[in-house]
């Protein structure tokens, strides 16, 4: 009988047990998996990112369950790179993983909130003014008391919730009042960083534009801004994206903590080192960087100039004297100002390098008519003939054609060799004074000195010239460079130069190793390297730095030394090479097609943009308290009698001579002055200008301390200024919020030694200048705390918005994955509810009006050619010309009813005046139209009523995100160039990327004349790529990268040529030890503060996963020795002070930290468990307690080609790192819990 | 069961709407008599007083403790989940319990707010209703017990849900929450403990001061010295 039957052939019966007993089937409900198996489910996946003050731009997937955010997880899905690149993810770090917690947080903002005190007399002045909100505002303003009521308790808590009506009217109310009395140049706007989320910038910006206001700058007041890019290259801030690092042969990190501070680039760095790049660290402390680095190099924190000064001269000696590299001799020829040539001038009876020679220095201006002051000269070594080479900044404005930097005489239009020294062929060999920095004594002696003359005499071949009718020595700049850093040259002879190493003469390897504490012979074997590297691979090598260099005072020559390794090297503009300083500003990189909607340049121009540092330092009353004396800083060379006054004197006549711009401009209302002026039947230019050299109106930078002066209301979105950026805080809080504080010096009146030229000096510094503060935020930061009124934003999972970065090519963008929790709105939604209000409450107070603009000589732009000389009109040395010799002037007209109307709609000036930046402009005609159909219409212009609809404004204008605007923005360059450019984008023309292809896939930009590199599939972004390879001069005074700054304050200032600087003196801590030195054993360290691990800035600070991470608190950094000094443990609490304020925080005792060195996290919250001080009997405050901003004059610099005032491009820097405190432990820590007594003011 | 919709409707924001209808308030407690006299009293006075307060005092004063103070807060999962990754699905849970019982939350609050989900808990069977209460009645302490504390008259609603519940607060997960964050200023021993490293695993010598290597290495090399049993009993292979 078979069996075949039994046997099932398409079941199997169920068996209890398997796998010979080791498996077991059961039978009971196993609905509890449905809770293991939901928990990774989720309804959607929506794309955003972290944006505001993140470099990182990293793209994340955001989990949406039932409309609730549960987790964040990185995206993985980036265009791939080209075969043997690695590819780009995954980004994201710690840090962003967290971020979900803010959304549903006790520590959200979930209402408007207002300070108490104001909502009550608000209320109570509605009611006594007819429900007026302008007259309310007028009441309470008008009132000093009523003022002061709710001033004095910024900071001390007493908000209430209030609904967005309300809160939309008092802003509105205290905007329209303060145009009506005071001008529209005392609203000002402060918000950081637009690349990460550039659509809320746009908002609070928009708004301000269209009324008038003053948005701040924040990348050179975060001192990010490095000034040697401008001085050197014409250009802000342009670097290679990280995934370049691979391509490198020798990677220099200096300064820079790449896996801390640049954590989802950080695996390029591995994958390079992997491929066999060399990398070398360079950081005073044992960093996190520290283990990449095949070679550590750890100089004595602040003095990075000198080592890099002595590489400088090992590079120029072996491979430019000794055994000339043929490719760095040709790269400098070409693109670089080496073969200039400049006049030696003689001053107290020595020659000193002076003025670079210009066409217009030659009887017939080597037969240039246009712009001759503006073209620079050097020798054809072919021919032997002076020449004018296309390119320089002459050729840029006023003819076509011209401006390349293809070597070419400009006259003949043949190829010329520029030559790039005269040895051999000199008529003589002149003797010329270099200054010298190094032998200054620093007050505490901390910073080692390396004492020789202070002016060093060194030898230059020379040849003469006939200029202006006078015989004048001349010589080429890499005659006087190679002189500069001290190298010893067959037939030169003369002092102050070395031809070995060992030689203790500036700037050998030698030199150095007493002021940096690094040995010579690493310094040879890292430059030595570096070069060759560079050599052998034609540029492939690069330096990645940090803003730790950047922020001491003498930042320029930290940076300086090392652009000029690269420059020496060839590898700027070289894939694989390069500068890599990747702090702060971070790319916008469609920024053309957001200027429009930004700054308003739609409806009305010029918008009203500001330098946050002047403005700070002179509104925050820190000018009061300088202690550092002009002729400290000046050159052993510069004439000491033309040098009186202090630093903000200096900035006053920059104010005044147009280099830089002022806020608020005039002391009188500019709406007024247009009426009067008009009621005169005058041009109000002509009646501005006859009053102001009349004398009888001033500029309102001449006297900061007169309530006519006082910016009066202040937004700040997307920063956290009194938490993080604000150097000088507790300045910030007595004179500039009226409120607690912890200043402990005395300004310069009391201590009798007010000694401004050219500004008023008021015994008594106003306390309490704003009459209003709103900040919008999504957390209560410190700044919250100290505003008036607190708005509710959406967070970065709740609103739509554009991010791009300088570490990777890709836009891509923040998205609503929910709508905005609680009552909080985005950005975009609330500024406009404050326009609609505005527009609302507007009519019987401001209708359309006009007024007058004062704006600075703009670096791209023919200004940038205003001033050959410096002469100033309010000393009599010149007429007053605006837009020549002053500030331009422009009458502008407002609707203010219109507010709102202008707010949600593409205005007509793009048809009308076209759209363009950096020197180029475009017909977009065709965008307006096709945004009219993309958007809708309303009243007849293309519609940006949501989010949305303002990235596609964005999207459409910018040449990056638009192909067919990249091909006319290319054509508009190739006409000044003469070259056709086109063929960078015209395989792209038909590309168009909208928002919702980015929420599909970051997407890779289009090449723009915008930025300095190109998208391509054969190359990395890399800076300087199209000056290298298309001949598209850098924009600056000879279209080449310039080594050789000849502006007379440079040179008065000693930053003619780079050299090293010590450290300034703060003299910030006699005082303080003189008051409590006796009361506990007190260490004297110097105060660095570098990005942290534990946050991006405050953000994150706050957050408990951070928190729990690090210690929780404020904690500082020490070495072991300086503990042990003032017996100090592990996690003890330490009092941080000097004159400036003081901190209360923990220490870290670690060997990772220098003798000498303090070392505080930027931006730890002041919110997190943070005591009393005992010195200031207030809560102990932040990093930036203890410092105070401390502006330097060649900053000032303007109209006067790459040293003209762009925003955010120059301008003075807000830098910290000299800064010297008391360290000493507390004995007691007081948490001060009780409620705030505050005096109401009498 | 009304009460429990007043008991939340005197933790919301106030407002002159809110003062009004107090004295309407006040006959509900009184007519549903869930609550017993003593607690009853204690809720009258804080009427009373806020009645008595002038109104934007009453609001600084709501904001200082319930929206700017994370130990007072009124949503749940703060003092559950705090800011661990888990909050947002015991958000989801939540939102479920709420649609299950057919309401749809029509306000901008999140599931967890207090006075929400006393709402929902008035449209239940008080056995249901005192069954939730249960099983957050040891948070409900602890926040009554900070409010104590800080000498605030709000803690009166916190006593009468707990009084409310079947189940008495546990007294040692309270304390254990009040020695987190007593509501009271920390003490420097507190503050101390609170900023303590932690270690990042148990038994290392730094935690049992004993030298020596790291033991969870040591472990691991000790386990790949040991001789591989070929023949094992289990193999397969």
């Amino acid at each position: 009988m078979s069996y075949f039957i039994d046997r099932m052939m398409y079941f199997a019966q169920k068996r209890e047990k398997f796998s010979d007993g080791h498996g077991i089937t059961t039978e009971e409900n196993r609905a509890w998996e449905e809770a293991y198996r939901g928990r990774w489910a989720h309804d959607k996946v929506v794309r955003s990112t972290h944006g505001v003050n993140c470099t990182g731009s990293c793209s994340w997937k955001i989990y949406v369950k039932n409309g609730l955010i549960t987790w964040e997880t990185q995206q993985t899905d980036y265009p791939r790179t080209r075969p043997d690149l690695p590819n780009h993810e995954p980004r994201g770090c710690s840090r962003g993983a967290s971020y979900s917690w803010y959304i549903y947080s006790a520590n959200r903002l979930k209402y408007p909130m207002i300070r108490k005190r104001l909502l009550k007399m608000w209320r109570r002045m509605k009611a006594q003014n007819g429900n007026d909100p302008v007259k309310s505002w007028a009441a309470i303003q008008n009132d000093p008391v009523l003022r002061a009521e709710y001033q004095k308790v910024r900071g001390l808590g007493g908000f209430v919730r209030a609904d967005w009506d309300e809160v939309n009217e008092i802003i509105a109310a205290a905007n329209i009042y303060t145009i009506k009395k005071h001008g529209p140049d005392r609203i000002i706007g402060f918000s950081p960083i637009p690349a990460m989320s550039m659509i809320s910038y746009a908002a609070g910006t928009r708004y301000l534009s269209l009324i008038g206001g003053v948005c701040m700058s924040f990348y050179d007041w975060y001192c990010d801004l490095p000034p040697s890019s401008p001085q050197t290259w014409g250009e802000q801030t342009d670097v290679p994206e990280s995934a370049d690092w691979y391509n490198s042969g020798f990677i220099i990190m200096w300064g820079s903590n790449v896996p801390q501070t640049r954590t989802p680039d950080a695996h390029f760095m591995t994958e390079a080192r992997y491929r066999g790049t060399q990398i070398v660290t360079i950081t005073p402390d044992y960093s996190e960087a520290s283990k990449f680095g095949d070679i550590w190099l750890h100089p004595r924190q602040g003095t990075d100039a000198a080592l890099g000064m002595a590489m400088g001269h090992v590079i120029l000696k072996e491979f430019h004297i000794d055994n000339t590299s043929e490719y760095f001799d040709e790269y400098c020829r070409t693109y670089t100002d080496m073969p200039f040539l400049v006049k030696l001038e003689k001053r107290d009876g020595r020659y000193v390098p002076g003025r670079m020679v210009r066409a217009s220095d030659f009887n017939d201006s080597l037969g240039e008519k246009n712009n001759s002051e503006w073209k620079t000269v050097c020798i054809d070594e072919e021919t032997g003939h002076i020449t004018v080479p296309t390119g320089s900044i002459g050729f840029r404005w006023g003819e076509d054609g011209k401006w390349n930097i293809v070597p070419t005489d400009s006259k003949t239009g043949k190829t010329i060799r520029p030559k790039k020294t005269l040895l051999g062929q000199q008529d003589d060999i002149l003797s010329v004074g270099f200054p010298y920095f190094g032998g200054q004594d620093h007050e505490h002696g901390y910073f080692q000195t390396n004492a020789q003359e202070e002016v060093l005499d060194r030898n230059i071949p020379v040849k003469y010239m006939n200029l202006n009718g006078e015989k004048v020595p001349v010589a080429t700049v890499f005659d006087l460079l190679c002189a500069n850093y001290g190298i010893a040259r067959a037939g030169l002879g003369g002092d102050h130069v070395a031809s070995s190493y060992e030689e203790n003469i500036p700037y050998t390897p030698k030199w150095q190793e007493s002021i940096t504490g690094v040995h010579a012979a690493q310094v040879i074997q890292v430059a030595r390297a570096f070069a060759q590297n560079a050599d052998i691979t034609k540029g492939k090598s690069m330096i990645i730095i940090g803003a730790a260099m950047n922020h001491w005072y003498h930042m320029d020559m930290n940076y300086r030394a090392a652009i000029n390794m690269l420059v020496f090297c060839g590898c700027i503009g070289q894939s694989g090479g390069g500068w890599s300083h990747y702090v702060g500003q971070e790319k916008l990189r469609p920024q053309t097609g957001w200027t429009p909607l930004a700054f308003a340049l739609d409806w009305t121009r010029p918008p009203r943009q500001q330098n946050s540092t002047s403005f700070f330092y002179a509104h925050t009353d820190q000018w009061r308290y300088e202690t550092l004396p002009l002729n400290s800083i000046l050159s052993p060379l510069a004439d000491k009698q033309r040098w009186k006054g202090s630093l903000i004197d200096c900035n006053v006549r920059a104010e005044r001579m147009g280099w830089l711009p002022s806020a608020p401009q005039l002391q009188e209302n500019p709406v007024e002055l247009v009426k009067e002026a008009e009621s005169q039947g005058k041009d109000p230019v002509g009646y501005v200008v006859e009053r102001l050299k009349r004398g009888d109106l001033r500029m309102s930078c001449e006297d900061p301390d007169h309530p006519d002066n006082w910016p009066r209301n202040m937004f700040v979105w997307r920063s956290n200024i009194l938490g993080s950026s604000g150097k000088g805080h507790e300045y910030f809080l007595k004179h500039f919020l009226g409120t607690q504080h912890g200043v402990q010096g005395k300004d310069l009146g009391a201590e009798g030694k007010g000694s401004s030229s050219d500004v008023v000096w008021h015994d008594k510094a106003p306390e309490g200048k704003l009459d209003l503060v709103v900040t919008l935020d999504f957390r209560m930061s410190t700044t919250c705390m100290y505003s008036d009124i607190v708005l509710p934003t959406a967070s970065w999972y709740e609103k739509n918005d554009l991010n791009t970065s300088d570490m990777h090519p890709f836009i891509h963008p923040l998205s609503r994955a929910i709508d905005p929790v609680w009552q909080s709105r985005s950005d975009w939604e609330i500024y406009k509810g404050i326009a609609k209000k505005f527009s609302e409450l507007a009519p019987g107070y401001l209708g359309v009006e006009k007024e007058i603009v004062l704006t600075p000589i703009q670096h791209d732009t023919p200004g940038e050619l205003a001033q050959p000389d410096v002469k100033e009109w309010r000393k009599g040395e010149c007429d007053l010309i605006p837009g020549k010799t002053a500030p331009a002037m422009k009458v502008v007209e407002r609707d203010y009813p219109a507010t709102y109307e202008r707010f949600t709609t593409l205005g007509p000036l793009m048809e009308k005046l076209g759209n363009g930046g950096k020197g180029i402009g475009w017909n977009t005609e065709h965008e307006v139209e096709f945004l009219k159909k993309l958007n809708g219409e309303k009243n007849g212009r293309a519609r940006i009523e949501t989010d949305i609809d303002a990235c596609e404004v964005v999207l459409s204008l910018a040449p990056e995100t638009n192909g067919e605007v990249a091909v006319k923005s290319w054509a508009a360059l190739s006409k000044i160039t003469g070259r056709d450019h086109r063929h960078l984008a015209l395989p792209k023309e038909e590309e168009k990327i909208r928002f919702r292809d980015i929420q599909a896939q970051p997407r890779k930009i289009i090449s723009s004349p915008t930025w300095s590199g190109i998208e391509s599939e054969h190359v990395c972004y890399n800076a300087g790529y199209t000056n290298v390879h298309e001949f598209i001069p850098w924009r600056t005074l000879t279209g080449r990268q310039q080594i050789y700054q000849d502006h007379p304050w440079m040179i008065d200032f000693g930053e003619g040529f780079v050299s090293y600087r010590p450290p300034i003196n703060t003299k910030t801590v006699q005082h303080m030890l003189e008051k409590h030195g006796d009361e506990a054993p007190t260490v004297l360290l110097n105060f660095i503060t570098p990005h942290q691990k534990w946050g991006i800035h405050s953000t994150y600070t706050d957050n408990l996963h951070m928190l729990t991470l690090s210690r929780g608190g404020p904690i500082v950094w020490m070495s072991e020795v300086d503990a042990k000094k003032v017996d100090i443990k592990d996690n003890d609490w330490v009092e941080v002070f000097n004159t400036n304020g003081a901190i209360a925080a923990r220490a870290v005792v670690s060997q990772r930290v220098n003798e000498g060195m303090l070392l505080m996290y930027h931006a730890q919250e002041k919110i997190v468990n943070t005591p009393g001080s005992k010195i200031t009997n207030t809560r102990g405050g932040i990093h930036n307690s203890v410092t105070r901003a401390t502006v330097k004059p060649t900053h000032m610099i303007g109209a006067y080609a790459q040293l003209s005032y762009g925003f955010n491009y120059y301008g003075t820097v807000g830098s910290n790192r000299d800064e010297f405190v008391i360290v000493r432990k507390m004995d007691r820590v007081d948490w001060m819990d009780e409620p705030a007594q505050v005096e109401a003011a009498e | 069961m009304k009460t429990l919709k007043v008991l939340g409707f005197l933790l919301t924001y106030p407002s002159a709407q809110q003062i009004e209808v107090l004295s309407e308030c006040r006959e509900i407690l009184q007519k549903e008599k869930w609550i017993s006299d003593a607690s009853l009293q204690k809720l009258n006075r804080l009427m009373e007083w806020m009645e008595g307060q002038d109104l934007l005092d009453l609001q600084e004063e709501y904001v200082s403790l319930f929206d700017r103070t994370p130990s007072l807060s009124l949503h749940l999962f703060e003092h559950v989940h705090g800011d661990s990754r888990e909050r947002g699905q015991a958000l989801v849970n939540l939102t479920n319990i709420y649609k299950d019982a057919g309401l749809v939350i029509t306000t901008d609050e999140m599931p967890d707010y207090l006075p929400l989900f006393l709402e929902y808990l008035s449209t239940v069977s008080p056995e249901n209703a005192q069954d939730n209460i249960d099983g957050a009645v040891n948070i409900i302490a602890a926040i009554g017990e900070r409010l104590k504390n800080r000498q605030s008259l709000y803690s009166a609603i916190f006593e009468a849900l707990c009084e409310a519940a079947r189940r008495k607060p546990d007294a040692k997960a309270v304390e254990q929450a009040l020695q987190k964050n007593s509501g009271k200023a920390y003490s420097f021993e507190e503050m101390d403990k609170e900023w303590k490293e932690q270690f990042a695993f148990e038994n290392t010598p730094q935690t049992t001061g004993q030298g020596g290597e790291c033991p969870s290495a040591r472990e691991m090399v000790e386990r790949m010295n040991r001789p591989i049993n070929i023949q094992g009993k289990g193999g397969q292979s």
